[in-house]
């Protein structure tokens, strides 16, 4: 029976293959960390199986492959920033590593400049900005169950110009609080908690949106760009937009898939304030799924936003390192395989132009290339 | 300006400057041409060493318009000099002799729908609000240049005959070398415009690996056209372009590496000038880093300058493997100790000063003052790169003892600041400042001494600096 279950184990298809064109899940990816040592300007961050941290560089040295080392082993390799050191040590103290927790550990790192005075100063401004959608997201609900609570609109601006809003509006409140079963103060409380699971991405338009509803916009926004380029231009380098306008398509397809579900779910807030926190969870790990999908987006976007009037060999240049580092969906987010193709194409196109263009410009010091990537990692931040 | 003499009220340079924009304006067949070419010797005599800095000599476009004179210098503009004294330029009076006998040799007519020509272009420019589109000038040009070279070349043989005497200097000298060298410069004109256009305009401090390139593949193609047609060498394309740049050598190195087919008489004539016009180079960045005020406000154009200088005089040392003479070489090490010396007295006290100027006031408002720490930063990061450039010609000797105390220096606050933080927690307070100014000490340190030893101070002080962010950070949602 032993023997039986290790044979069928051991079966060719139900062994990963080594060369499979995409990552099984997104842990297997690795997180796009924002990372300052120039040889790790493409790289991922993942824990290994034993619950220490190595690194995923693809196209290391113009090569094919992705290289995989281990943390600990990594300054054999290259002479790491105090930055990433940090921020390593920091990301270590967590047991999960996500976008989430990277992207809070990056904006503690800033906080305490090892990122620069310049992203120093920005960091406490952007976590402040996470607060305010949070509130912006409170008001827009409380609106929203004001309007449920038969206030309409002109009432209210009547309420507001006669001085009666406070009463007019509690009364409001008071009529869902008692339709959802809750006294009045436990009601607010819940809008608070609800506002802070959905802040990072927010409302659908015309209200606040969260920042991963943002960065969804500019995914899009990428790929039309990229698709024009590609139009125009032509050659290898127009193929090779192609396919990165085609994943930031996916990607960004996938994220308005997550937030038309989210969007659907808060039309009718008074089950989920009622329920509260039963649907804590999915909005969590809405987020979440967000969060995993536009990983490493948002550093294209940056890049390709900065050489928007540059010349064609300065635009050749960011788009090859856009390519090398594409953010492939893995098999976990398409399990029915929907982007096999496009990552089929990755790996085709990735083996014929795997060497990217020489800079025109000769190299510059490690300390002017980690300079660059600090400024578009608080760049990326401040999107 | 550093240990000068005061200037007199109207420097030599401005007033050399404005005897060549006259020389060069007016019309080169006017009488009183000479009395500007005096002028202008005069003020470059002035007791000045043949290899210094000179003010580039450029055909400078004529206020009423680009004229046919102007055009017909275009070629060899990186290339002219009024003083007759420069072995590297072409002296301003046989430019001027090939021209008088150029232009009674070229029909009236066509001479007439040149000027139209060229006033069409010039309006064209007046009404766009732009300069003088290059592109045109070369299509001009190049139905010009190459009637001029016939027209200059037939002149050189009547010359040499004894039927024509136009090409003689004001002291009977004949100007036959430089004529020849003015006609195969014209011959080649099309080519040098072209890597011209490439380059852009200058100051050009070092080529781009995709000048290279081009230029490499321009020159190898001339040098197989050479090889079936001597008049194509591209040496003198080279060392006409080569006027243009802040680091001649490198595109020497760069010809000498490559298969150019059997040297010219021209093309030896002006190899012969190389050197020269490499040194000169060399001592006009020297004098010019002089000329710098050794001020904060100036710190990164102290360092541009000094990175090309570096970079110019580490591509003069190679061309010890491409058969340079032994006087070079000398007067190249002396300019290399020279640059040093600079280097180490002038140069260095004023990087220091920027670099630790966040911490001077004790040093806990640096978060606040985010430029300046920037500032520093950004010396910080141009002395690291000038430290590597400076190493092929061996001036890090000069810079690495100073860097040394600096780094010292930078140690010195970090340990200033973490006893603030230390004395802080001992009174039950917090020195955010000084937590923030300390990492700010470590990232300039970084920079100069590399991760390793600035990983090792922050983890020497890491409990200090966590209790500081635990306080910081405390009612900040992370």
């Amino acid at each position: 029976m032993a023997g039986l279950a290790l044979a069928q184990a051991a079966e060719a298809s139900r062994i990963r293959a080594f060369d499979a064109p995409r990552p099984a899940s997104f842990a297997e990816r690795g997180v796009a960390v924002a990372f300052t040592t120039p040889g790790l300007a493409l790289a991922r961050l993942r824990y290994d199986g034993r619950e220490r941290h190595e690194i995923v560089m693809p196209n290391l040295a113009d090569g094919r492959g992705v290289y995989v080392a281990p943390w600990a082993s990594l300054s054999e390799i290259m002479s790491l920033t105090v930055h990433d050191r940090m921020l390593q040590q920091l990301l270590a103290r967590d047991a999960v590593l996500d976008p989430e927790t990277a992207r809070r550990a990056q904006l503690r790192i800033a906080l305490r400049g090892f990122a620069g005075a310049d992203a120093a100063d920005a960091a406490p401004r952007v976590l402040a900005s996470d607060t305010r959608l949070a509130t912006a997201v409170n008001l827009a609900l409380m609106v929203q169950l004001i309007h449920e609570g038969g206030l309409t609109s002109a009432e209210a601006l009547q309420a507001a110009e006669t001085g009666r809003a406070g009463a007019e509006f509690r009364r409001a409140l008071a009529c869902i609080a008692e339709r959802a079963g809750l006294a009045p103060i436990e009601l607010a409380d819940r809008i608070g908690a609800l506002s802070h699971a959905v802040a990072p991405f927010g409302l659908a338009d015309p209200r606040p949106a969260g920042r991963l509803r943002r960065l969804a916009r500019r995914v899009g926004a990428l790929r039309a760009a990229l698709v024009g380029w590609a139009r125009k231009q032509g050659g290898e380098y127009g193929d090779i937009a192609g396919l990165c306008a085609a994943a930031a398509g996916e990607a960004a397809a996938r994220c308005g898939e997550i937030l038309h579900g989210i969007d659907r779910r808060l039309s009718s807030p008074i089950p989920i304030l009622r329920a509260w926190p039963r649907d804590r969870r999915f909005f969590e790990e809405a987020g979440q799924r967000l969060a995993w999908m536009l990983d490493g987006w948002k550093r294209a976007v940056v890049c390709w936003h900065e050489v928007a009037e540059a010349t064609r060999p300065e635009q050749e240049l960011v788009l090859a390192a856009i390519f090398r580092a594409l953010p492939v969906l893995p098999d976990e987010a398409d399990p029915k395989g929907a982007g096999l193709d496009l990552a089929l194409s990755y790996r085709r196109l990735m083996r014929r132009h795997c060497r990217g263009p020489e800079p025109a410009e000769p190299a510059q010091g490690a300390a002017e290339a980690a300079r660059r990537m600090e400024r578009a990692n608080l760049h990326a931040e401040l999107l | 300006m550093v240990g000068a003499e005061p200037a007199p009220a109207m420097s030599r340079g401005v007033q050399a400057r404005l005897a060549e924009a006259l020389l060069l304006t007016e019309d080169p067949s006017a009488s009183d041409s000479l009395r500007a070419a005096e002028i202008s010797a005069w003020y470059r005599s002035g007791g000045a060493d043949p290899l210094a800095a000179r003010p580039r000599a450029r055909p400078q476009l004529p206020s009423d318009g680009p004229t046919p004179f102007w055009l017909f210098c275009v070629p060899f503009e990186d290339m002219l000099d009024s003083t007759g004294a420069d072995p590297t330029r072409l002296p301003q009076e046989a430019v001027r002799a090939c021209w008088r006998a150029v232009e009674g040799r070229v029909a009236a007519e066509p001479g007439e729908t040149l000027e139209w020509g060229l006033a069409a272009l010039a309006e064209k420019a007046r009404l766009d609000g732009t300069d003088l589109d290059p592109a045109a000038i070369d299509v001009i040009g190049g139905r010009w240049w190459p009637i001029w070279q016939q027209s200059l070349t037939s002149a050189i043989a009547d010359a040499r005959a004894g039927h024509l005497e136009i090409l003689v200097g004001r002291n009977g000298r004949k100007l036959l070398a430089e004529a020849e060298t003015v006609a195969a410069i014209l011959r080649l004109a099309g080519p040098i415009q072209r890597l011209k256009g490439l380059l852009g305009p200058p100051p050009i401090a070092h080529l781009s690996s995709a000048q290279k390139s081009a230029i490499r593949s321009e020159l190898e193609s001339l040098g197989r056209a050479h090889r079936r047609e001597v008049w194509s060498d591209p040496r003198i394309v080279a060392h006409v372009v080569a006027q243009r740049l802040e680091n001649p050598a490198e595109l020497f190195v760069m010809t000498a590496q490559l298969e150019l087919g059997a040297v010219s008489e021209h093309g030896k004539r002006l190899g012969e000038a190389r050197e020269p016009l490499i040194l000169a180079r060399s001592a006009k960045q020297l004098a010019a880093l002089d000329e710098m005020p050794p001020t904060g406000s100036a710190v990164p154009e102290i360092i541009a300058a000094c990175e090309i200088a570096a970079g110019a005089l580490a591509s003069a040392a190679e061309l010890e493997h491409h058969g340079a003479s032994a006087a070079y070489l000398r007067e190249l090490a002396r300019l290399q100790e020279a640059f040093a010396q600079r280097l180490g007295t002038t140069i260095m006290p004023v990087l220091r000063a920027e670099i630790v100027a966040p911490w001077q006031d004790g040093g806990e408002d640096a978060r606040s003052d985010a430029a300046g720490v920037l500032r520093a930063e950004a010396v910080a990061r141009g002395l690291a790169r000038l430290t590597r450039s400076t190493a092929p010609i061996g001036a890090e000797t000069a810079v690495r003892p100073q860097i040394a105390a600096l780094l010292d220096e930078i140690e010195a606050i970090v340990a200033r600041l973490a006893e603030g933080l230390k004395a802080a927690a001992d009174r039950g307070e917090t020195a955010v400042g000084s937590g923030a100014a300390l990492v700010n000490a470590v990232r300039t340190l970084e920079l100069l001494a590399g991760s390793d030893r600035a990983h090792a101070l922050v983890s020497t002080h890491a409990a200090l600096l966590n209790a500081a962010w635990a306080e910081a950070e405390r009612d900040i949602v992370v």
